[in-house]
């Protein structure tokens, strides 16, 4: 008798990455992020000049060489502004990402495995859903701006500010997908046989359930960083976000809107970057779903 | 169905009180005092009595209380009056606001008209380009036209209206000329030519409204499309030999409009939201624009009612979008 070879175990990972491959705008928006995400962190290495620069004999001039993407009323370079806006959106995003994320795992988890912690932890999500976010986002920056740049300095009191924000009010559809999945999760029978050799609650949750429930936050993951970044630089745009001295880029396309009939071209640099990222992002939220539906699995 | 829309209603009731008390909450127990920018010169004698003017002497609970009663009964009924004729809210205070000393309600209701004129009408625009659009993507799957569909509502959906509103500020009035960059609330339509400046001043916030309104259902019209015109049925009408176009709109569009619907129905706050920034662009006078001047004034009655009003928009759609869905699909019983 001779031993077949059994084909090697093909592992979800795998099966993932190749799904998330053939969906070319997928591919292309992974890329694109990528790149934006390293232009923006590793900027400072290879466009040496400072965002804060004043250089007043260079003030209101189109892209040149010198300058790609022109300067500013205060003769700052545009390229180097964009570069550190988009430092301080990304990090806003991913941060509010990950809070938002953290928070509604923890409460789809404790809903979906904790049964009469259900019926009260889904009604505070149904009321979170139905509270009106911008204002109320714009009520919290303007109310707590103050005092917490008093206490931890003007940027980092802001960060903290619109990232607790931003991360307090996007968690309700993460914890909504994550209760449904752990529900059904708790119907099969290897969480049974986890359970009948008395593998206790948390090692349950940590060994089992979350690692199953990973491809929905996932999906949420790129739906969070781009609804974070398009929040902050709302609030930046209507001027409650950053102080001006910490270009956003919701904070510069405001400060470009003043200029507008005159150098219209200043709008289009954080504008596109905003747009850029969010679609790049949302394409990648869209090619994970299309991976992980089983549906289209082949 | 009478017993599940009562119930609905009663049900929300807690809720609207609950967002009532958050928004009251973090007013409250923000630090900063309304009273912080008066000059260090007042005496405090003076400060105090401007607080007590402005309501603050008495504890959180009454200040809450004291606003239920105002929002809930003195209001409705200072609308009844000026109905009917009737005099039941004659002497009661009514919610005041810091910044203009008048009854909030009626600043709201003088604000109330430009933003339902853009935000309505931006997304009846929106949603009668989307359908179109979502049915015809769907019908011809992978199509160029469906590729293309995609793609433009997906960039629809990503670019905010911050920068999609000062795009086509520069496009059509600093470039082109050919539309005011500023909406105009004071301007009157009498005849024609008066029509026509409306009409040019409402293009642009309600083509960058409907934008992300078209964007957002345009993409759920396709996929419930693709979902419904898999199904067997559809295979059935065109076994017995229908028309492609009664196959389509019959059987395909009628079971497809169901998600559809109610999604229509969930999207409306959420323009509200985005009617918000598009305001502070095109310098429309609405609610908005409102609550964002309130906030730079600090005016907090202002700011409290309006943000409630906004969830009470919420909670009223979520119920209508229950409702539908179930006037619409009769696998769905609430008994």
């Amino acid at each position: 008798m001779t031993e077949r070879a059994l084909p090697p175990p093909r592992s979800p990972w795998r099966d993932l990455w190749q799904d998330f491959t053939r969906h070319r705008g997928a591919l292309l928006g992974a890329i694109v992020f990528t790149l934006i995400t390293l232009a923006v962190f590793l900027g400072p290495f290879i466009w040496p000049i400072d965002a804060g620069f004043i250089d007043p004999r260079i003030r209101n001039q189109g892209p040149s060489w010198a300058h790609p993407f022109g300067t500013d009323q205060l003769g700052r370079d545009t390229l180097a502004r964009v570069l550190s806006g988009g430092r301080i959106s990304i990090t806003v995003g991913l941060t509010a990402m990950a809070l938002s994320l953290g928070l509604g795992t923890l409460i789809g988890v404790l809903a979906g495995v904790i049964r009469w912690l259900d019926g009260p932890l889904m009604r505070l999500t149904d009321l979170f859903l139905s509270l009106p976010l911008l204002p109320l986002l714009l009520v919290m920056v303007m109310l707590f701006r103050e005092a917490l740049s008093a206490t931890f300095g003007p940027e980092a009191g802001i960060f903290l500010l619109i990232v607790a924000a931003i991360g307090l009010t996007s968690w309700m559809a993460t914890a909504r997908v994550v209760r449904a999945e752990v529900l059904a999760l708790k119907e099969r029978d290897f969480i049974l046989a986890a359970r009948s050799i008395g593998t206790p609650n948390a090692a349950l949750v940590t060994r089992h359930i979350l690692p199953n429930v990973l491809s929905p936050i996932l999906v949420s993951a790129t739906l969070g960083i781009a609804n974070a970044i398009i929040t902050e630089s709302a609030l930046s745009f209507l001027g409650l976000g950053f102080p001006p001295d910490f270009p956003t880029w919701g904070r510069l396309l405001n400060d470009a809107t003043i200029y507008i009939s005159d150098y219209p071209e200043r709008v289009i640099w954080p504008g596109v970057a905003i747009s850029l990222t969010v679609l790049s992002v949302n394409y990648m939220g869209d090619g994970l779903r299309d991976a992980l539906d089983p549906r289209g699995r082949r | 169905m009478l017993t599940y829309a009562l119930r609905r209603l009663i049900l929300a009731i807690p809720t609207l009180l609950f967002i009532a008390l958050v928004i009251f909450a973090l007013l409250e127990f923000a630090p900063g005092d309304p009273t912080a920018q008066i000059p260090l010169t007042v005496p405090p004698e003076v400060k105090a009595q401007m607080r007590e003017a402005l309501g603050l002497g008495e504890p959180s609970h009454i200040r809450f209380g004291l606003w239920l009663w105002q929002f809930f009964i003195i209001e409705p009924l200072v609308w009844i009056d000026h109905a009917l004729g009737s005099t039941w809210a004659e002497g009661e205070a009514r919610v005041i606001s810091w910044q203009t000393r008048a009854p909030v309600m009626d600043t709201v209701v003088e604000r109330l008209p430009q933003t339902l004129w853009v935000v309505g009408m931006a997304y009846v625009v929106g949603v009668l380009i989307a359908l179109p659009i979502g049915i015809y993507s769907a019908y011809r799957q992978y199509s160029v036209f469906d590729q293309m569909g995609t793609f433009i509502t997906m960039v629809g959906y990503s670019v905010p209206p911050f920068f999609s509103g000062v795009v086509v500020i520069m496009i059509f009035a600093v470039q082109l000329e050919l539309l005011p960059s500023i909406y105009d609330t004071t301007h009157v339509v009498t005849d024609w030519n008066s029509l026509k400046v409306q009409f040019q001043q409402m293009i642009m916030p309600v083509m960058v409204l409907a934008l992300q309104t078209t964007a957002m259902i345009s993409r759920f019209m396709r996929s419930a499309m693709l979902e419904a015109l898999s199904q067997d049925y559809v295979r059935t009408a065109r076994a017995k030999g229908l028309s492609e176009w009664s196959v389509v709109m019959v059987h395909g569009l009628r079971n497809s409009m169901i998600p559809v619907v109610t999604v229509i129905a969930l999207g409306l706050p959420q323009v509200f939201g985005g009617a918000i920034i598009t305001e502070q662009i095109f310098g429309v006078n609405g609610l908005g624009q409102l609550l964002i001047s309130s906030i730079a004034a600090n005016d907090l009655p202002m700011v409290q009612t309006v943000t409630f009003m906004l969830a009470v928009l919420i909670v009223l759609f979520n119920i209508i979008a229950d409702l539908l869905y179930g006037a619409l699909d009769p696998r769905i019983r609430y008994d």
